[in-house]
């Protein structure tokens, strides 16, 4: 019988967490991204430009900070597993009595929480920022926060399966870095080049983040079904990246040695 | 007396390299058990297999009666272990990795508390105990870890190396923790330091190529092996080689071998036939300032095994 290792889960969570913002990298990642949500803020107004008037306009221009937070929270989870077995803390933990899935779901949703709470403060920056200049905070703020929480959960899946492969930390990383960023987009390009809808591709899925804020208003009752049709869509493949690549993780790292 | 550790012709192969041939080993409630082989003789894939780190090509192994393969979480929870020469999360301290195992293993809080300050000073680790593990070296490393195998008191350790990069004065600790569980645990201990192995263990495992060369206790294996002594003797003054020689034309005497101002002499004989070597000697008209029997060596036992498997 699947013995239910909650208490274990919870405890793993915690101690992850606690790694999380006991290291440089958490708080060297919020000051980025908070920089960059300033600089959007700060450099419309130094070149004298003002910003925007559309209010939707704004938020997808401050919708680049969450998206350098989805890309910094690869080198959050990249050591999860592989750095247990590169820095044989595996040898401690794994011969404890704990089920290695239970330290896979621990690993990522503390890395998981992680990244939310560093999501959750650039949507507050946001959030404020459009009171402050429009003084209306359009729903779709809210619901592209959504949306990046569950792209952000595809993209851990995905470097938490490379971390569970790779022997070392920053391969893991990297390799997530290269498929996110190089392979994905090449293959993006390539099949709209051809008249092909990359819908499966994560990264395209995930620009429903930004995508959310074309303004609706301008659209008409076709287009606007038609937009939530392809955010359905694309909440379905970020759930099948998210799902599949957890469950690969968990089936490798169970399987896995510390030779 | 019910076997605590069980090992039921396992065998281990890294792709085509058989690292474990076909072993078998039951070590029964609170005995000690040395294993001893070369570098690469399987000690570690043993020990890693019984610790769930690595998973046996074939065969079993047991602890307390569980199946570390397939009630794995039931096995490792009766074993503290050391395998290999583990780290510890840098950013946390010794009490924050203890509490952090302690809790995987379900030790009620106020259990755990106790048992934290009570490993902690059993490894004299209480200075740094707040201290992050970052900061350590790999002796204080070492003695963290022999304090996450106590932790939970439980009632096999394994132990791989236990005293490795520690100083002499740690290896004497280690010696003396391992002492005080003698008869209370179950204690399955690699290590290449055979000194210590007969110090603490009354009976050795010996592999070699991942095959179980023997099994037997230290007084079995010297009475099958070696009927003979060390001793080491030292004079008042140097001895010439004249006169070395003449003692090794002393009755039952093997072979004499100078260190300094000490001679080591190889004694074919026992404890009680000993006495009549210390009268020879004094008869020969040296000054004894010490006469030690170092015992008949594991280690004598250990070279002829390995040196008959290869």
């Amino acid at each position: 019988m699947m013995e239910l290792e909650l208490d274990r889960l919870a405890i793993v969570t915690r101690y992850e967490l606690l790694k999380h913002f006991r290291r440089k990298r958490f708080y060297a990642v919020f000051a980025i991204v908070i920089a960059i949500e300033l600089l959007i803020l700060v450099i419309p107004k130094v070149l004298g430009e003002g910003y925007p008037d559309n209010v939707m306009t704004m938020a997808a221009m401050l919708s680049i900070g969450p998206s350098f937070a989805v890309i910094a929270s690869i080198f959050f989870i990249g050591d999860a597993i592989a750095g247990e077995f590169e820095g044989k803390t595996g040898y401690i933990l794994f011969s404890n009595p704990i089920k290695r899935t239970t330290v896979v779901a621990g690993k990522y949703l503390a890395c998981f929480a992680a990244t939310a709470l560093i999501l959750l403060a650039l949507y507050g920056v946001t959030t404020a920022s459009l009171l402050g200049i429009y003084h209306q905070v359009p729903l779709e703020v809210w619901e592209s926060f959504a949306y990046c929480l569950l792209y952000v959960g595809g993209v851990l899946a995905m470097a938490l399966f490379f971390s569970s492969i790779l022997r070392g930390s920053m391969g893991a990383a990297l390799s997530t870095f290269f498929l996110m960023f190089m392979i994905f987009p090449i293959l993006q390009g390539v099949l709209m080049t051809t008249g092909h809808e990359p819908w499966f591709i994560l990264t395209y899925a995930g620009g429903i983040v930004s995508g959310v804020y074309r303004a609706p208003a301008g659209m008409g009752p076709g287009q606007e079904a038609l937009m939530r049709t392809e955010i359905g869509q694309s909440l379905v493949v970020m759930v099948i990246y998210l799902v599949a690549f957890l469950f690969l993780s968990a089936v490798i790292t169970r399987r896995r040695e510390m030779i | 007396m019910t076997d605590a550790i069980v090992i039921e012709n396992l065998s281990k192969y890294f792709g085509k390299f058989l690292a474990i041939n076909n072993l078998s080993l039951r070590i029964a409630e609170r005995e000690c058990v040395g294993y001893l082989g070369p570098n690469g003789a399987g000690k570690s894939t043993t020990i890693k297999i019984l610790c769930g780190l690595a998973f046996p090509s074939s065969g079993a192994a047991y602890l307390d009666g569980f199946d570390v393969v397939n009630e794995g979480g039931d096995a490792r929870s009766k074993v503290g272990s050391i395998v290999e020469t583990p780290e510890f999360y840098p950013y946390l301290t010794p009490q924050e990795v203890l509490s952090y195992f302690g809790r995987i293993r379900r030790m009620n809080k106020n259990e755990l508390e106790g048992r934290i300050k009570e490993v902690i000073l059993q490894v004299r680790l209480e200075k740094w105990a707040r201290v992050k593990i970052g900061k350590f070296s790999r002796g204080m490393k070492q003695r963290l870890a022999i304090a996450q195998a106590l932790l939970h008191d439980p009632p096999i350790l394994i132990l791989d190396e236990p005293a490795l990069g520690l100083d002499p004065r740690g290896m004497a600790e280690v010696r003396e923790i391992l002492k005080q569980m003698k008869g209370e645990k179950t204690v399955f201990y690699a290590s290449h330091i055979l000194t210590e192995v007969t110090q603490i263990c009354e009976k050795v495992a010996l592999i070699d190529h991942g095959r179980l060369l023997v099994y037997d206790t230290i007084t079995g294996l010297e009475k099958k092996f070696f009927a003979g002594l060390k001793i080491e003797v030292e004079t008042l003054k140097s001895m010439t080689a004249s006169q070395i020689k003449k003692i090794g034309e002393l009755k039952n005497v093997i072979k004499v071998e100078k260190k300094d101002s000490r001679i080591i002499i190889d004694f074919k004989g026992d404890r009680a036939a000993s006495g009549d070597l210390l009268d020879d000697i004094r008869n020969l008209g040296h000054k004894i300032l010490s006469f030690q029997v170092l015992g008949a060596t594991l280690e004598d036992v250990y070279l002829q095994l390995v040196e008959e498997a290869i």
